[in-house]
């Protein structure tokens, strides 16, 4: 079988920043990734879209690097840089010429341990407003822009922490505060509740010594509240909105309950999407689309969070087939894994496109460091990346079955469809 | 706290380890076929690209869309497979593979496992030798193309940009998306694709380009397996058209009731790709609103909170350049946004570019590049457009030169020469209600339907 190891060496800084290198010196490059174990979860109602608020601030420069001078000095080089904020996590990453590894680390370290002082209230209002402008821009401007926003709303209760979109209510960004966005960073902008990934050209024995010399001298928090709420409500009956919005065509958006990301269901789950959606030769594909031709599109597909994860199944019917047909279609093909076990040349289908694309993946550097980041954050093991594939090739089609049965019937359920707005 | 280090300093960076762009080969047949290998050999994986210069321009007028179908449709049966047997050999090979038709050629891609390279080949050139468009196929995809552009409706982004580019191009091609428009698309029928597909896709000289974890032998012989058999070539034909912007800025609001926000884009023509004049204008583009640093971006973005983003291109036609620049702003900002585009356009055009601002982008730009080229899908799309556009076989190897070469006072030239701020074309999309008022006061402004028509 074709399996890439990706090496690595991980150990802890005496600040609890925990550090991953991964070299490979192929080309002059080298990514920088932080992984700070803090997202919308650890907002509070009322107080929606800060980490990623907050994320927005950490690019606005620190105490001993000027406004625009992070984006300047990274860019100036040939780096790329970003970062992203998510239920469970928030990351900032960089792609710097290999040579450049010391000031990447700097610029880092910066705004990990010395970002409060070069915080002021015009930085902070001008990113509001980019916040509230990147909201309208990628939701509220777009077709059936809110529908996760309104499935997660349906899915979850008022006060447990995945009931609220990342970017958070318009409302209650009008209300941040620079104050917040203070007490934000002083709760969990901590090497303790940070992991750092290096992956690329770099010498082991300099970085080590460079992370040494950047980051030991940052002090860790004590206390960094954690989340103490966990869902439960499996199969506890089905829930369905209908909104009417100025769309041509109507939507269906079906989320399933799930356990947590490390759960193993969550991986039959992955695979039970690619079975029913993954490639022109899949289950809905071939029904639906090329068959039947009463959809115009359909996804399907996993989002894994830390505490309990969704089951998505998201179609647009074709003009003329009603919403009620479709649904018909996708619980009869849904039923149909209940019933009989998935055939072994689709098992195959399945196995061989998860070995390929674990390639892919693996092509570039910055995915790389990303990747240990993440298999290290969610799963404590960040050796997990090379073994995940195993996991996956396990599965049987016994398993698929038991999980379809345990967790996609309709009373594991809500349902969000959008319908055109009459004139 | 007492600081170890002074951190006080920017650390000096250590010597730079050189990268190359990977070595590539080329190999001509005697009947012409390229062949580009480019050895690249860390992961099991292959792309292979075939390319033929075949494009919407091969559409007959008034039956727009043809070639679209015709690309899509490859996919859908040959004599020896169905549409649903093709997508399952592919797919049990855990290959990607897709085509992918824009103004600049047809494309077929296969992304595979070494290991199964040969069998994806042999499918592969089934589909591009032997297809057979099955009839039910071709009334789904149309059905298909069809319902998508009743979708565009819902979608600002795409109506702005559609917008703009029939504005620009009026009546010609490149004045109607690559798949058609819906009164096009419903006069396509069956048989005229056949007619396309023999008598013109394939007549074409192709060009194959490999990547990865491959030899030059191996190539070569997968290449004289299964894809030596293309007939004499039949060349498109190239007509040399003057394209010219209007005498004067026309600001277009495209009225969607509900909307969010403004979609914006604005748009002028460029010298084209083979220009010497290219590495001057790429680097004003940057400084213009290439990148997160650029005066746009700083300026609407990061000062006055009017975007999420704002950023400028240059696209390119066979034949031209386009400068395009794209950005969704807050509806209540959109007269004082504007203004402030062409405030630093004209900025631009008076008083260049600085040293230091120039130092930054091709500072950018030539530190970018071996980031730009990890994936072998990356260098495969780079070395196509080397036989796009006609480059010379050094171009990404004296790139960064090129780039490092350019002057403050080239800049300002090709910014004097190419920035035509009053014939800048200007779309917006969004709902009339928020934005009219504020726009009438300083602009004339032609508002529109999403379909097109004048509204009062």
């Amino acid at each position: 079988m074709t399996k890439i190891k990706i090496d690595f060496e991980e150990y802890q800084l005496s600040n609890g920043l925990h550090v991953i290198l991964h070299q490979d010196r192929n080309v002059p490059i080298v990514a920088i990734n932080l992984w700070y174990r803090v997202g919308s979860r650890n907002e509070q109602p009322g107080k929606t879209g800060f980490a990623h608020l907050f994320e927005h601030m950490m690019f606005q420069g620190s105490q001993h690097v000027p406004p625009e001078m992070h984006f300047q000095l990274i860019q100036s080089v040939g780096g790329t840089l970003n970062g992203s904020t998510y239920f469970d996590r928030t990351n900032y990453y960089e792609t710097l010429p290999s040579h450049y590894l010391e000031m990447g680390l700097w610029l880092e370290s910066d705004r990990m341990g010395f970002l409060l002082p070069a915080l002021n209230e015009e930085k902070f209002k001008t990113q509001l407003e980019v916040v509230k402008n990147e909201r309208r821009q990628r939701y509220e401007n777009q077709p059936y822009g809110l529908w996760l926003e309104k499935i997660l709303e349906l899915a979850f209760p008022n006060d447990y922490p995945y009931h609220w979109p990342v970017i958070g209510y318009m409302a209650d960004l009008e209300k941040a505060t620079l104050d917040d966005i203070r007490h934000f960073f002083k709760t969990y902008y901590a090497p303790n509740n940070a992991s750092l990934a290096l992956s690329g050209d770099f010498e082991l024995a300099l970085a080590k010594q460079l992370i040494e010399q950047y980051f030991t001298e940052i002090p860790p928090y004590e206390n960094i509240p954690q989340v103490n709420k966990h869902f439960s409500d499996y199969n506890h009956g089905r829930k369905r909105i209908e909104v009417e919005d100025h769309v041509q065509l109507p939507r269906l958006h079906f989320a399933y309950h799930l356990p947590g990301i490390s759960a193993k269901e969550v991986y039959e789950a992955d695979f039970i999407a690619s079975i029913l959606n993954g490639g022109k030769s899949s289950r809905f594909i071939q029904n639906l689309v090329h068959q039947k031709q009463i959809v115009q599109d359909i996804q399907t597909f996993v989002l894994p969070m830390i505490d309990t994860s969704l089951f998505f199944v998201v179609a647009t019917p074709r003009p003329e087939h009603s919403v009620e047909k479709i649904q018909h279609e996708i619980d009869t093909e849904i039923e149909r894994l209940f019933q009989e076990a998935v055939s072994e040349q689709e098992m195959q289908r399945v196995k061989n496109q998860i070995i390929a694309q674990k390639v892919r993946d693996l092509q570039s550097v910055s995915t790389r460091a990303d990747l240990l980041n993440m298999y290290f954050t969610y799963y404590g093991n960040t050796n997990h990346l090379n073994e995940e594939i195993d996991h996956y090739l396990k599965i049987s089609a016994q398993d698929l079955r038991q999980t379809a049965n345990n967790f996609l019937q309709p009373e594991n359920r809500v349902e969000v469809i959008y319908l055109p707005k009459k004139n | 706290m007492k600081l170890k280090i002074d951190r006080t300093k920017i650390p000096t960076p250590s010597e730079p380890r050189p990268f190359h762009f990977p070595e590539f080969k080329t190999y001509e047949l005697p009947n012409k076929m390229q062949t580009l290998v480019v050895h690249k050999n860390n992961l099991p994986l292959v792309n292979v690209l075939f390319r033929v210069n075949f494009s919407p321009m091969d559409d007959e007028p008034g039956k727009e869309g043809q070639a679209n179908l015709l690309s899509h449709l490859l996919l859908e049966g040959t004599q020896k497979w169905n549409s649903t047997q093709i997508a399952e050999k592919f797919e049990n090979l855990g290959a990607h593979y897709n085509v992918h038709l824009s103004w600049s050629g047809f494309y077929f891609e296969l992304n595979i496992l070494k290991k199964h390279l040969a069998e994806g080949l042999e499918l592969s050139s089934e589909i591009i030798y032997e297809s057979i468009l099955p009839e039910k196929e071709f009334n789904r995809l149309k059905q298909e193309v069809l319902i998508d552009r009743l979708q565009i409706k819902d979608m600002p982004g795409r109506l702005a940009n559609e917008r703009l580019l029939r504005h620009l191009f009026q009546n010609h091609r490149y004045g109607q998306p690559i798949e058609g428009l819906t009164s096009t698309i419903e006069k396509i029928e069956l048989a005229q694709l056949h007619q396309l597909y023999k008598n013109v896709l394939l007549k074409r000289q192709p060009t194959l380009i490999f990547t990865g974890n491959i030899t030059e032998t191996e190539a070569v012989q997968l290449r004289d397996r299964y894809f030596v058999k293309q007939e004499e070539s039949y060349l498109q034909p190239q007509m040399q058209i003057h394209f010219k912007e209007p005498e004067k800025r026309h600001i277009i609001l495209v009225h969607k009731p509900n909307a969010a926000q403004i979609e914006l884009r604005i748009g002028q023509f460029t010298p084209p790709r083979q220009h010497p004049d290219f590495f001057k204008l790429k680097l004003l583009n940057e400084v213009f609103g290439g990148y997160f640093l650029s005066r746009l971006n700083l300026n609407l973005r990061e000062k006055h909170g009017y975007t999420y983003g704002i950023h400028s291109q240059l696209a390119f036609r066979p034949q031209l350049g386009l400068l395009l620049i794209s950005a969704s702003i807050q509806s209540e900002f959109i007269a004082p946004a504007l203004d402030e585009i062409f405030k630093e356009t004209e900025k631009l055009k008076a008083e260049g570019v600085r040293e230091d601002e120039l130092r930054s982008a091709a500072g950018y730009l030539i530190g970018v590049f071996p980031t730009a080229f990890e994936t072998i899908d990356q260098i495969s799309d780079a070395i196509a457009n080397l036989v796009t556009y006609n480059l010379s076989a050094d171009y990404y190897r004296t790139f960064r030169e090129k780039l490092a070469q350019v002057t403050v006072e080239q800049v300002n030239e090709a910014a004097q020469k190419y920035l035509h701020l009053e014939q800048m074309q200007v779309v917006l999309v969004g709902d009339r209600t928020m934005v009219e008022k504020p726009l009438k006061e300083k602009y004339e402004l032609q508002i529109v339907d999403v379909k097109g028509n004048p509204l009062p």
